[in-house]
């Protein structure tokens, strides 16, 4: 039979961890998701090895390990969550040798939560959990000793090695291991002082060496001060503690209700402030054309009050691969131009950063796609990431370079999630080098001229057509636009789809008189058909007898493209 | 008794002799040189060069390696296709071997049959290799936001950062040549090779962005701060790059074509010229001579490395434009100074990019990036030139790990022989005074 304190620990372990799987594995999965695309983990000796070369490398390795089972975003939450739980249960543990409350356990959710909290930031490693962990369990060790020498030796053997794991730890050990002594009344002031002197020495003495300065040889590896707000939590708790004076007592369920409500305001508020889930539901888009989820994309992009570029492109995007680009461009706000279908990447931060390589790879513009495959990767944390080696061997292997392509795949077989995937592939026979090496010399900020240049050398793909002409169209551009219908369009489409139709027709010179537009009617150029050319002539008649206001002819004509030609809202 | 057990042991001795020849003797031949990586089979190696670690690209469980050589021979077993040499017996060995030649025979073991690849030779030679190699990791194809410069001891595995930084675009300007001089100075005068447009390639293949011709050779005296602008064609109609200074402080080689024009850029070709130059008052002589004429071969001349004993000019060669990275045609040129042969180095070059070549002290060896192998990413290799000007069969900067270079996606490029350590500081020193210097 389960003791009352043991089921009671059970339930407060069951609270939270059904409170972080909710939050993180239901409304927050890709915030962790797209952790796991920006980093590399190759299982292999060499990676061990070099993680060891830095402080705080079993936090780091641990860290990386536990962010690559985000691959399945809810196998990575829960094992996250018993991460988490663990970290409870030893600072509970030790919580319990400072004093003896029966319901401790509820102090200890005060750094879980902040921890979570941390967690709501995209930039918080998860290395972060391990350092609270590793210094804990290690101050717990120490302190399990109870032969006073040989806890001093210990102590002062084991505080270096706290550096080497765990980094900025070795505070939290040495405030802990201090506090813990104070409480329990073992006053060993020269022991502490050593320990102290040895907290500051061993990272001054190595910052050479692992090439840290200033700061960062005490903090590493919380590259921002704010990263440590949960040691600091823990740090609050434990010295409020040893403050309290040592006795028995148990919680009465006003304080127990005090605590829990404590912890889940910190938890509530500081989540309301580190969470971002604007970009979770842009994170949620990339994933979902990642899958090849086109009508998913659509949907998700319609979530936005605002029409974001991102979400836009992406959109766009999806209409490309789904066929449907010159059917359904104007369906949607389109307030970026070109922008939306060719992404800048100057512009853009991580983790949107491995969005423009999307459009060059669905293109065919392997040039352009592995240069922004790797400028993607170049702002990762580590400079290095899954996703971007991926991209990089689907480019080598459409571009029918093997050579290339098996370096990459070589990579991706050292990895845990992505080995099957890498030994499956193989080196696709294609002509698209000739592209890639005649597209070459060119100007990568003049889009028109890749563009042109890509339908160039590929005229038979009508998609690549569309693509080029839904461009112009969104720049505006009506003259590449007609030029581009003439040189390649007229050869797929004997009748051009409804917003071509009504670009060209754009760029006919106005005519006034019912005799003069039938003759119009009877010339048409394309194969445009009348049916078109009167709707034209409808809008126009329309948009004088409504002064050209927007609001009268968006329910009508929204849209069209002579709607956006005229509307358009430049962002 | 005693009898019994005596018979028992020979006996044994028996069994095993019996067991340990069968497990050569059943080998199966293969008549061909092991698929090693990377390529070491018949190279020559300096005497003080780290273990040649290597792997078989096959499924091999077991590998054993014979090396035999006048002073005896030692057998090595590695696990996994893998063979990692001992630093301490390696190092005897080449000693011991050293003016000689090492023959390598590889067994390796394919579930249960042993393979006996076609044994090869290394070729140990006296003339050492600078102690340090010093080389810039950078991503092949990005912008190199983000840039390292790397010093490995070439007689072991230690590598060290000397310097990590985050650029926006554009590259250190020339750390490593600026350090090299630094450090090891053959010559009173610094001459840095100061392009500040030069690395804002894209680096892909094709990709190019180097529209402009802003380029200026400059000559800085070290010791006095005093610079000199040699040839400045910011508005000028050529371009000037790849200074070579002779270790005598007289002669220096340079490469210059026209002004870059967009749309003839596949034209756009570097030849190479000489000139006196007077380390003194920093100046050069008006008179030029033609070393390298591209308009003749229709390539371009870029990269030069002189030797410090003035007799050989190495170089790259690529179809067109500026640094070999970029181009996977390039290949590596020597020019014999002293006779005006051209040595088309077939032995050096592959169909990958061949490059950034860069002399020893003593002149026998180079070190130069190929990317051999995927193509992509730059790896030094080592080539020694014996004294009848003949180059040998150039190898890899062997790793602890031999698979290394299979997972790295930095490309290790312009790398450097030094003799002394790097200070950590000597990069941002030496760019201050050039920066200082040479300000328009």
């Amino acid at each position: 039979m389960l003791n009352k304190d043991t089921i009671f620990r059970l339930f407060v372990a069951l609270v939270a961890g059904i409170c972080g799987y909710l939050f993180f594995g239901t409304w927050y999965p890709w915030h962790f998701a797209v952790r796991e695309q920006a980093q590399l983990l190759m299982l292999t000796p060499g990676t061990i090895l070099s993680y060891m070369q830095e402080p705080a490398w079993l936090a780091c390795y641990l860290g990386d390990y536990l962010t690559q089972f985000f691959f399945h975003p809810r196998l990575g939450i829960c094992l996250l969550v018993v991460v988490l739980l663990l970290t409870w249960w030893v600072g509970a543990r030790l919580l319990r040798r400072v004093v003896d409350y029966a319901h401790i356990e509820l102090y200890a959710l005060f750094p879980l939560a902040a921890e979570m909290v941390m967690l709501g930031r995209i930039d918080y490693p998860l290395s972060m959990p391990f350092v609270l962990l590793l210094s804990l369990l290690f101050a717990g060790i120490c302190l399990r000793i109870r032969q006073p020498a040989i806890s001093v030796v210990v102590g002062i053997l084991v505080l270096p090695l706290v550096y080497g794991l765990a980094g900025y730890g070795v505070y939290l050990f040495l405030l802990t291991v201090i506090a813990v002594e104070l409480a329990r009344s073992e006053l060993r002031l020269s022991y502490w002082l050593v320990l102290a002197a040895e907290a500051v020495v061993v990272p001054l003495s190595l910052g050479d060496y692992f090439q840290l300065e200033g700061r960062e040889v005490f903090c590493y590896p919380a590259v921002e001060r704010v990263w440590l707000f949960p040691a600091l939590t823990w740090l609050v708790v434990i010295v409020m503690l040893t403050l309290v004076p040592r006795r028995r007592f148990y919680m009465n369920w006003r304080e127990q209700a005090a605590v829990w409500s404590l912890s889940f305001l910190l938890l509530v508020g500081g989540l309301a402030i580190t969470t971002d889930f604007h970009r979770e539901k842009m994170l949620a888009i990339g994933a979902a054309y990642d899958r090849g989820e086109w009508e998913e994309v659509a949907r998700l992009a319609e979530d936005f009050e605002e029409p974001d570029l991102v979400a836009t492109y992406y959109r766009n995007l999806a209409l490309f691969r789904d066929g449907q680009l010159p059917e359904r461009l104007f369906d949607y706000p389109q307030p970026y131009g070109g922008r939306a279908l060719l992404l800048p990447m100057d512009t853009l931060d991580f983790p949107d950063t491995f969005a423009p390589c999307e459009a060059y790879f669905a293109l065919g513009d392997w040039n352009m796609a592995r240069y922004t495959a790797r400028r993607a990767m170049e702002v990762c944390p580590k400079s290095q990431s899954i996703r971007g080696v991926k991209r990089l061997a689907e480019i080598y292997q459409e571009a029918s370079d093997s050579l290339a392509m098996h370096k990459y795949l070589t990579i991706l077989e050292r990895t845990w999630f992505y080995a099957d995937w890498a030994r499956k592939q193989e080196v696709k026979q294609d002509t698209t080098e000739v592209v890639n090496v005649l597209l070459g010399l060119r100007d990568p900020s003049d889009a028109r001229e890749t563009l042109f240049r890509l339908v160039e050398f590929q005229p038979e793909r009508r998609e690549v057509i569309d693509f080029v002409l839904c461009y112009c169209l969104l720049e505006r551009d009506l003259a590449s636009f007609v030029e581009a219908y003439r040189r390649w369009g007229t050869a797929h489409y004997s009748e051009p789809p409804r917003i071509y139709a009504e670009a060209l027709l754009l760029q006919m010179p106005p005519e006034s008189g019912r005799r003069k537009q039938r003759r119009r009617v009877e010339k048409l150029p394309f194969g445009i058909t009348e049916t078109q050319m009167k709707a034209f002539l409808n809008y126009r008649t329309a948009a004088r007898l409504a002064g050209h206001r927007r609001e009268a002819l968006e329910a009508a004509y929204g849209t069209t493209y002579w709607f956006y030609d005229e509307f358009r809202d430049e962002k | 008794m005693n009898g019994i057990r005596s018979k028992i042991v020979l006996f044994i001795g028996m069994m095993v002799c019996l067991w340990a020849c069968k497990g050569s003797d059943g080998d199966k031949q293969v008549d061909a040189l092991p698929p090693m990586y990377p390529d070491y089979p018949n190279v020559t190696l300096p005497v003080n060069i780290a273990p040649l670690n290597f792997l078989l690209r096959t499924s091999t469980e077991r590998v054993e390696v014979r090396l035999r050589g006048k002073s005896g021979e030692s057998t090595f077993i590695g696990s996994n296709g893998k063979i990692q040499f001992p630093e301490k017996e390696w190092h005897a060995l080449l000693q011991r071997e050293c003016g000689g030649k090492i023959e390598v025979s590889v067994r390796a073991q394919q579930g249960d049959e042993w393979l006996r690849y076609k044994a090869f030779t290394w070729q140990i030679v006296p003339e050492q290799l600078d102690t340090y190699i010093v080389y810039r990791q950078i991503s092949p194809e990005g912008e190199n936001r983000h840039v390292e410069l790397c010093e490995r001891e070439v007689g072991n595995f230690h590598e060290r950062k000397i310097m990590q930084e985050e650029t926006d675009g554009v590259m250190p300007h020339l750390s490593v040549n600026t350090l090299y001089n630094m450090t090891d100075a053959r010559s009173n005068n610094v001459v840095a090779l100061w392009m500040p447009e030069r690395a804002m390639t894209t680096s892909s293949d094709c990709l190019w962005e180097y529209f402009g011709t802003q380029s200026r050779l400059c000559a800085i005296n070290r010791e006095n701060g005093q610079s000199r602008i040699l040839a400045d064609t910011l508005s000028g109609q050529t371009v000037r790059a790849f200074p070579a200074l002779s270790a005598d402080g007289r002669s220096l080689y340079y490469s210059e074509a026209p002004a870059a024009v967009r749309d003839s850029l596949d034209a756009w070709c570097f030849s190479i010229y000489h000139r006196k130059f007077n380390s003194q008052n920093l100046t050069w002589a008006d008179a030029v001579d033609t070393v390298y004429y591209s308009d003749t071969v229709k390539v371009s001349a870029v990269e030069l490395s002189l030797s410090p004993d003035g007799q050989y000019l190495l170089f790259a060669t690529t179809t067109y434009g500026l640094p070999s990275s970029g181009h996977r045609d390039s290949d590596l040129r020597l020019l014999h100074l002293d006779s005006g042969r051209l040595d088309s180095l077939e032995i050096v070059n592959t169909e990958a990019a061949e490059g950034q070549p860069s002399w020893t002290s003593d002149s026998h060896w180079f070190v130069f990036m190929s990317k051999k192998g995927d193509g992509l990413y730059g790896k030094p290799y080592f080539c020694y030139v014996d004294s009848a000007g003949v180059a040998h069969k150039p190898f890899m900067l062997p790793q602890r790990d031999p698979a290394r270079y299979d997972y790295m996606l930095e490309s290790l490029e312009n790398p450097m022989m030094v003799s002394r350590p790097m200070k950590s500081d000597a990069f941002r020193k030496t760019n201050k005074i050039i920066n200082e210097n040479t300000e328009p």
